[in-house]
């Protein structure tokens, strides 16, 4: 009965946990049961051998999801608060698909768009059979992008960061697109877009001129949490050019001590 | 959490900053499955902001916190009617180097100790998980679980044999240590 009382703290003597005194009934009994000190030896090297299992950290994306997920919450209090009270006195409109009407205006005028002239084009089709219907996807995707560039150059922060999830969405970006989410990522005073556009950009990263972009980028950048994110890009795109801007980072003493500990993990990671 | 709920969401950043990797962990150890966890990670701070109210100036916000994220974990269970998670996984292979024996072998012995933990019931891996990944103190995890720290104490203990004993089964009933230890005798 005592083994079994006493062994039930084994799991606090070996983290740690017990008082002094609970420690020292502990120590007596062990010394007196050869049982018990052989279980407990197991259950430290097991606790011991579980301290080594280095858990797997989550993607950069995740970290850019939860950024625009966050402004898309935003947004929709503030036009919550602001509209909503007036439109339901007014009509009673509680209805939430209305209420995601009212939110998603330029998405909706833009799927719209898209959606006239893909109808357009469908009834053409029809019409005139033999029209290539690879050319008519080309101006589809030419739409896409245009739709996509115009939100980039919207000025809130919440377009914009509709502008580069719908950027996620174009098989082949045009230069334009990518000039723009460039743009975003090194001047955007917002700090959620221009991680978002971080994510957007790791996307299109198999273009040789985006990854020494996105180094350039990384030497300029001065908040925290998009250097990291870059970093993280970085290291998992194996970019070698990235090291030095690393390295720099993590002597400057102006870096804030997480990146200078995350740069010089990204060196690690490159070397 | 306080200034979260006063309405400064810029300080749910922080709280993300602060915790998601923790969170990570505790999701993945239980789920196994990388993109489930990283929904579930994101699901626990949008639950912070819609359920910011129930947050009480003296609470332990860890507390709070992986509260929540249980409850995330349980509503993706019973959406998704898979209790024990037998989906896509995870564990990434961070290098295809050859390794040196030695690093082979401590690797080896933390991927049975991996397949160990999986191999406990549900609710004593989660024990563990919060004890020994999340750094989570006894007086928090009795106050998860709505039982006493005596009776967390009893729980942990079985949990922490029974691992001990599903590890020493895989590994012929020899640790990593007593094979080292047999090693330099040999």
């Amino acid at each position: 009965m005592k083994c079994e009382r006493i062994r039930t703290s084994f799991p606090e003597y070996i983290g740690g946990s017990l008082n002094p005194e609970e420690r020292r009934c502990i120590e007596k009994h062990l010394s007196e049961c050869e049982k018990c000190a052989k279980e407990l030896a197991s259950m430290s090297e097991m606790w011991a051998e579980l301290g080594r299992i280095t858990p797997e950290e989550p993607s950069p994306s995740l970290r850019t999801a939860f950024y625009e997920k966050l402004e898309t919450w935003r947004a929709h209090t503030v036009d919550e608060s602001l509209a909503e009270p007036v439109r339901l006195k007014r009509s009673g409109m509680s209805n939430p698909f209305i209420r995601l009407l009212a939110v998603s205006r330029p998405v909706l005028a833009a799927a719209c768009l898209i959606l006239g002239v893909a109808a357009g084009m469908g009834i053409e089709r029809s019409a005139t059979p033999r029209r290539d219907v690879a050319e008519l996807r080309k101006e589809v995707t030419e739409l896409h992008g245009m739709v996509t560039a115009s939100l980039l150059n919207q000025s809130s922060a919440i377009e914009r960061l509709k502008g580069i999830a719908l950027s996620r969405q174009l098989k082949e970006p045009g230069d334009e697109v990518l000039s723009l989410l460039l743009l975003k990522l090194n001047s955007d005073s917002n700090v959620n877009v221009r991680l978002a556009a971080v994510g957007a950009l790791s996307g299109m990263s198999d273009l040789p001129w985006i990854r020494a972009e996105l180094v350039a980028s990384l030497s300029r950048e001065t908040s925290p949490l998009v250097q990291i994110a870059l970093i993280d890009l970085l290291a998992g795109l194996r970019e070698t050019r990235a090291v030095e801007v690393m390295r720099a980072l993590s002597l400057d003493t102006a870096t804030n001590e997480t990146v200078k500990k995350h740069a010089r993990w990204g060196i690690q990671q490159l070397l | 959490m306080l200034s979260v709920r006063e309405g400064d969401t810029d300080k749910l950043g922080v709280l993300f900053e602060r915790y998601h990797k923790n969170l990570y962990a505790f999701f993945l150890f239980q789920t196994r499955n990388v993109h489930v966890s990283e929904d579930l990670v994101q699901e626990v701070f949008f639950r912070m902001l819609k359920y910011c109210h129930t947050y009480r100036d003296k609470s332990e916000f860890r507390t709070w916190m992986f509260a929540i994220a249980r409850n995330a974990r349980i509503d993706h269970y019973k959406k998704h009617a898979i209790e024990n998670g037998h989906t896509v996984i995870t564990e990434s292979i961070e290098s295809s180097d050859p390794a040196p024996d030695i690093v082979m072998e401590r690797e080896n012995d933390r991927a049975v100790l991996k397949k160990a933990l999986y191999m406990l019931s549900h609710d004593k891996r989660e024990l563990i998980i919060m004890a020994r990944f999340n750094n989570l103190r006894y007086h928090e995890i009795a106050a998860l679980l709505g039982c006493s720290e005596g009776a967390l104490k009893v729980r942990m203990y079985r949990a922490m044999k029974e691992l001990t004993e599903i590890y020493k089964r895989l590994t012929g009933g020899n640790c990593h240590e007593m094979r080292k230890n047999q090693d330099i005798v040999s």
